[in-house]
């Protein structure tokens, strides 16, 4: 599958289930993309399984920024992941060669003011894991499944519900059930108030 | 600042940095005075975190399912050029060494023509045509790479050879003298008469007759006799100059002649600007070349 326009890509990316798993498909088709991000990364001194891993935290901010509009097709799509590569390839020597020579870390590659606030530091990542196990595996796909806009046909779909009136419940419930959890633990909270 | 205005709808915008600039400020104001905002912000950005971390956890499910399905491909190419330039490097000097040799080994090498063996080792007499009487052919000459190399050398030797005007002004001390009868023999072009004649080199005109008869020799074909001439001329006299060219001639005319000792010779006699013959042999090297 390719995709002659970024637009069409970028609508790929948040459409159906299908079109989604094609928009991926064409990451790991497109040697500008996967192919383009192993070679950047071995090329400056990375391992194979480094590059595996520098791409997948690319995509997940990849899509993030495109899902939660900070892009707005004013650069190439590609000129944009490579931009992310780039960024999480310098992000990840600074966490693991802390003592390397590693000049100052650039902004993040956004066509948006303040990407900084769609990013998880690795703090708050450890507190909330904590937290996310007492949802439950199922909620969890829920609520990840209604966070990447999937419709609630979808999700009855992909979870075997009898309707999508159903599939609503349960992620209104999943939920408050996480809401819940934030509530009850209010030290988390406090612990994460000095963690950005 | 904005009294009245209800800033919990901009929570979530807020959380995902997309208040404009003014607006962003005024909410980041309200967030100072107002607890119970910044509290409602705290937590939604949590509630957001959790659900993007979910979201993650789904997209790297298929991301790995997506790296599964497919395999470790290795990347062609990557690192390849860098880790083994220097192995390359060396193999293609080696290989470049190799073929140079092979070839300089070619072009030093007489062509021999390859007999074929007689594996049983007896020596079989070769089948001869009925001799009817006639005086024997001499054996046509086979042609060989030397062969046409000597004759391409003589050719380009008689191609750039002139009579030199300075044998026009030998003359001698009368008319009846040797040399100058040698001289009108020369330009009579009997070259046999001129060699009789200079058997003996008169002794107070001995440059002269040596010079005339190296000429005399060279026009006869015969060229290591001329060579030799030269070369008597060529230590030393007015006949120097002359004698370098000339005698660089005879020895390209010579049947065994040297082509390596020819180019230093012939290099010489170019890199000399004032050398009477550097033109004549800058275009030699050019011809030879």
């Amino acid at each position: 599958m390719s995709y002659p326009k970024d637009k069409d890509l970028a609508t790929a990316l948040q459409g159906s289930e299908n079109e989604r798993r094609r928009a991926l498909q064409h990451f790991f088709e497109n040697p500008r993309l996967l192919k383009w991000s192993l070679r950047y990364v071995q090329v400056q001194g990375g391992g194979e399984q480094d590059g595996k891993d520098i791409f997948e935290e690319s995509f997940l901010v990849f899509e993030r920024q495109i899902r939660t509009g900070h892009y707005r097709g004013e650069s190439s799509l590609e000129t944009f992941f490579h931009g992310i590569i780039r960024w999480q390839w310098l992000a990840f020597r600074r966490k693991n060669k802390p003592d390397a020579n590693l000049e100052n870390q650039p902004e993040m590659p956004s066509e948006d003011h303040s990407p900084e606030k769609i990013l998880i530091s690795e703090e708050r990542r450890i507190i909330l894991s904590g937290l996310m196990t007492q949802v439950g595996e199922r909620c969890q796909k829920l609520i990840g499944l209604f966070q990447l806009n999937y419709t609630m046909r979808e999700i009855r779909e992909l979870q075997g519900y009898s309707s999508d009136q159903v599939a609503a419940n349960e992620v209104h419930n999943c939920r408050e059930k996480l809401k819940k959890l934030i509530h009850q633990r209010p030290e988390i909270l406090e612990a994460l108030k000095f963690r950005s | 600042m904005n009294k009245g205005v209800d800033w919990y709808q901009y929570i979530e915008p807020y959380n995902l940095g997309k208040l404009p600039t003014e607006l962003n400020a005024q909410f980041e104001a309200a967030l100072q005075t107002d607890e119970a905002l910044a509290a409602a912000v705290a937590t939604q950005r949590t509630e957001w975190e959790m659900q993007e971390l979910m979201a993650e956890n789904l997209l790297r499910a298929q991301i790995r399912e997506e790296f599964a399905t497919r395999g470790a491909k290795p990347v062609d190419g990557l690192n390849w050029w860098p880790r083994n330039w220097k192995y390359v490097l060396t193999a293609m000097i080696v290989l470049i060494v190799a073929v140079y040799c092979v070839f300089r080994a070619l072009e030093k090498t007489p062509t021999v023509p390859v007999l074929p063996e007689n594996p049983s080792g007896e020596s079989t007499p070769p089948i001869q045509a009925p001799n009817l009487g006639r005086a024997q052919a001499p054996p046509p000459e086979i042609p060989s790479e030397d062969a046409a190399k000597t004759r391409g050398l003589r050719q380009l030797a008689m191609a750039r050879y002139q009579v030199p005007e300075s044998l026009s002004g030998v003359r001698g001390q009368s008319d009846e003298d040797t040399l100058a009868l040698a001289t009108k023999a020369f330009f009579e072009k009997k070259y046999r008469v001129v060699l009789q004649l200079l058997t003996t080199l008169p002794e107070n005109e001995t440059q002269e007759a040596l010079s005339l008869r190296a000429h005399a020799h060279f026009n006869a074909g015969n060229y290591s006799a001329a060579s030799r001439d030269f070369s008597t001329l060529e230590s030393g006299g007015i006949y120097r100059r002359e004698a370098e060219w000339f005698g660089l001639l005879a020895r390209m005319a010579m049947p065994d002649s040297d082509k390596k000792a020819i180019d230093a010779e012939l290099n010489k006699i170019r890199k000399q600007p004032n050398h009477r013959f550097a033109r004549d042999a800058e275009k030699l090297w050019k011809a030879l070349k």
